[in-house]
């Protein structure tokens, strides 16, 4: 009775210590890693988490954060991130960058006359007509992440928080519509929406790092995220999978009931029925992603998060890095 | 002198009755929210809560993702009306849909330019394929533009629409300014340089103040014949573009009718009701101001929490026979209720965070459920809140 379950616990933490270290890999050796998944399943909390991760492997990370609301910084003691590049963190650097300047940063980065750029955004309709344009904000956006990456690139990873999943398919798909806009004439901007199209689906300079938690929706929408990824070439690296509930003790489901019918217990009894019925949910989200995700790419590389009741707190990255860090222990084999 | 438990009744019957009252008040509820607070779920029981009182209501989602197809049981949707079945909504009815943005804009050409030879023009057009199958924005550009027909033209008395998460969302508010904005005579004049009109076009206008160098310039980045082949679009599609330019402004209006609401989903968890303020800041600036707030999945706290006693745990499965698990049961019990007392008082925080925001009255709770749902059982989880649950 006992061999199969330390099997499984021997089999599960393998896993873990395998995706552990791809995920160590890819903030090593990659310019860009971009975060993103369904929404309200803890992206920035993620990015910063890795941010950390990174820097505890000895690199100097950028947090890339698009429209990020104004709120407290994610790392204890830490400065907000702001509009310009600036230290966040000791160690790490963040930025944040609002869709409505990417435009003209990226312009002013990228024209090489300022006299045409400052034409082109003191004029209300050329400003109007440059931010109502589809793909020109996205162009920009990815455009103002590769200029940073190539700046920055060589100490460590930018970590870029992206938006829900579209925004990530919109971002990829930019440089291809601008090129196609521009393809009769192929002037500088072409050339440069042609670099930007070959650095994201370089898998030696980019990682798309997905991240869901395990329930239905955003682990179905995880894996569509990966369909749409591979049509668009992008290199994926591990997933994360955040919020998993911890095994609990064995407890039978005839002693649930049994402490749910007493009434000095029956409200212990609904909490615990109700903890042991997250734990199945993620048991079972988890052993879906794996299966799948082993169908689309060969193996399924999933980091598992824990769950924290308080997640405001800024101690919150600081501890699921702790926890990224403790080492995994594989239980031994039980002797015949 | 009320006790507390009766007291929260109360609340939740007023917070209950004046979401009833908004539901057959408003011709259109908007549900703006963050991700994962389901919103998708509230959308569609809002929609079959109307329908249960008699309305003739459509649901529409503006997400790319199958969540509402999920969310009503129904396998795909797209976008034509799809009824629900008869059981679930009568007396009243509802229909789901969906957009498609490349297959939106198409119809939207099809019923606008009555022209055969001039709509094939435009559909062949490469700057056209660009902003209707390949890059984001559309989405929000039609949504706006289906939702003005359906609230308009399609007879229902109730439309609920389901938005993105928040910076699309609050994109989708914006639409219809920049969609009048990209498509207004002026950025056409801007391009085209008009035989009647003496004002010179952006292209003249430019080489008078930057001189030609500027202009190789701008040729050399952009790509010589861009500029050329953007003209050529906007003065092909003029006429079509004043049409679009005059959809969206009347869109916008509907945006802010009296008979629009707009409804704040959010969870009781600081991180989400921080989210809601944010909202209801960024909904402020753009002069819409929400008249409810739905806090979802929240973890109530319980009247009277004793503490667990070791002998009640030995007596209660010592009666079932259990005796031998009754340590482990205590310790694992134990450890719950702490877990589950830190949820619960982290969402009694994040539910007075948000009544300080809108007022009691309008917070409506929505318990989490302690068991795990489909769909179908959240939302009819959600009516029996409203009182019409069914089944």
């Amino acid at each position: 009775m006992n061999q199969p379950t330390t099997t499984n616990a021997r089999v599960a933490a393998l896993a873990e210590r395998k995706a552990r270290a791809s995920l160590d890999q890819v903030l090593t050796s990659r310019q860009m890693v971009f975060v993103t998944g369904k929404g309200g399943v803890g992206k920035s909390v993620v990015a910063a988490t890795l941010a950390l991760r990174a820097r505890a492997l000895g690199l100097r990370p950028v947090l890339f954060e698009c429209d990020s609301p104004a709120r407290l910084s994610l790392f204890p003691g830490g400065k907000a991130v702001k509009d310009d590049i600036s230290e966040v963190a000791p160690g790490i650097l963040g930025i944040n960058q609002k869709s409505d300047d990417a435009i003209r940063d990226y312009a002013a980065s990228t024209l090489p006359s300022k006299t045409v750029a400052d034409l082109l955004f003191e004029n209300r309709v050329a400003r109007l007509f440059l931010r109502a344009s589809p793909s020109v904000a996205e162009m920009a956006l990815i455009g103002r992440i590769a200029l940073i990456a190539e700046q920055y690139g060589q100490d460590g990873p930018v970590i870029v928080d992206l938006h829900a999943t579209g925004h990530a398919i919109n971002l990829l798909r930019a440089p291809g519509g601008i090129m196609r806009v521009l393809q009769k004439s192929k002037g500088a901007l072409w050339e440069r929406a042609q670099a930007i199209e070959r650095m994201l689906q370089d898998k030696t300079r980019t990682a798309f790092v997905t991240v869901a938690v395990p329930e239905e929706l955003p682990v179905s929408e995880l894996l569509e995220l990966h369909d749409k990824l591979i049509a668009e070439g992008a290199p994926i690296g591990p997933v994360i999978l955040n919020a998993m509930v911890p095994e609990a003790a064995a407890v039978s489901p005839e002693a649930v009931a049994a402490l749910s019918s007493s009434p000095q217990t029956a409200a212990a009894g609904r909490d615990l029925g109700f903890l042991l019925a997250q734990r199945a949910r993620c048991v079972r989200e988890e052993a879906r992603l794996r299966e799948r995700l082993t169908a689309l790419h060969g193996e399924a590389l999933i980091v598992t998060l824990p769950v924290r009741a308080d997640n405001s707190d800024e101690r919150l990255a600081p501890r699921l890095e702790e926890a990224l860090s403790r080492p995994v222990i594989v239980p031994a084999v039980e002797a015949a | 002198m009320t006790t507390p438990s009766a007291a929260r009744a109360e609340d939740k019957a007023k917070a209950a009755a004046h979401l009833t009252k908004l539901l057959l008040e408003s011709k259109l509820i908007v549900c703006v929210g963050s991700g994962g607070v389901g919103k998708t779920t509230t959308a569609a029981a809002l929609a079959i809560a109307a329908a249960r009182s008699g309305k003739r209501a459509a649901v529409l989602t503006i997400d790319p993702a199958r969540r509402l197809a999920q969310a009503l049981g129904i396998e795909s949707m797209g976008n034509t009306p799809k009824p629900l079945l008869a059981t679930l909504t009568e007396p009243g009815s509802v229909d789901a849909m969906m957009l498609e943005a490349g297959e939106a804009l198409d119809d939207f050409v099809l019923r606008l330019v009555p022209d055969q030879e001039r709509r094939e023009r435009l559909f062949q057009n490469r700057l056209y394929q660009v902003i209707a199958r390949h890059l984001g924005g559309t989405h929000e550009y039609m949504a706006v533009e289906r939702l003005h027909a359906l609230v308009e033209e399609s007879g229902y008395d109730t439309v609920i629409l389901d938005t993105p998460p928040t910076v699309n969302a609050l994109d989708f508010l914006d639409a219809p300014n920049r969609l009048a904005g990209f498509f207004s005579e002026k950025i056409t004049r801007f391009f085209v340089k008009q035989a009647e009109d003496k004002k010179k076009g952006f292209i003249d206008r430019l080489r008078d103040r930057a001189g030609d160098l500027a202009m190789s310039v701008l040729g050399k980045a952009l790509g010589e014949g861009f500029i050329e082949e953007l003209t050529d679009f906007a003065s092909a599609f003029q006429g079509l573009f004043v049409a679009i330019h005059d959809r969206a402004v009347a869109a916008d209006k509907i945006l802010r009718a009296p008979s629009t609401s707009f409804l704040i989903v959010s969870a009781a968890d600081p991180v989400r009701t921080a989210e809601a303020e944010q909202f209801l800041q960024t909904l402020d600036r753009l002069g819409i101001h929400p008249r409810g707030v739905i806090a979802n999945r929240v973890h109530e706290a319980r009247a009277d929490t004793p503490a667990l006693d070791v002998g009640a745990v030995a007596e209660a499965l010592g009666a079932a026979g259990l005796s031998a698990e009754a340590p482990a049961a205590f310790e694992a019990a134990s450890q719950a209720m702490r877990q589950l007392d830190g949820l619960r008082a982290r969402d009694a925080r994040g539910l007075a965070h948000l009544e300080r925001l809108v007022g009691k009255q309008r917070v409506m709770v929505i318990s989490e459920l302690d068991r795990e749902v489909q769909d179908r059982a959240a939302v009819e989880h959600f009516l029996g809140a409203l009182g019409l649950r069914r089944g």
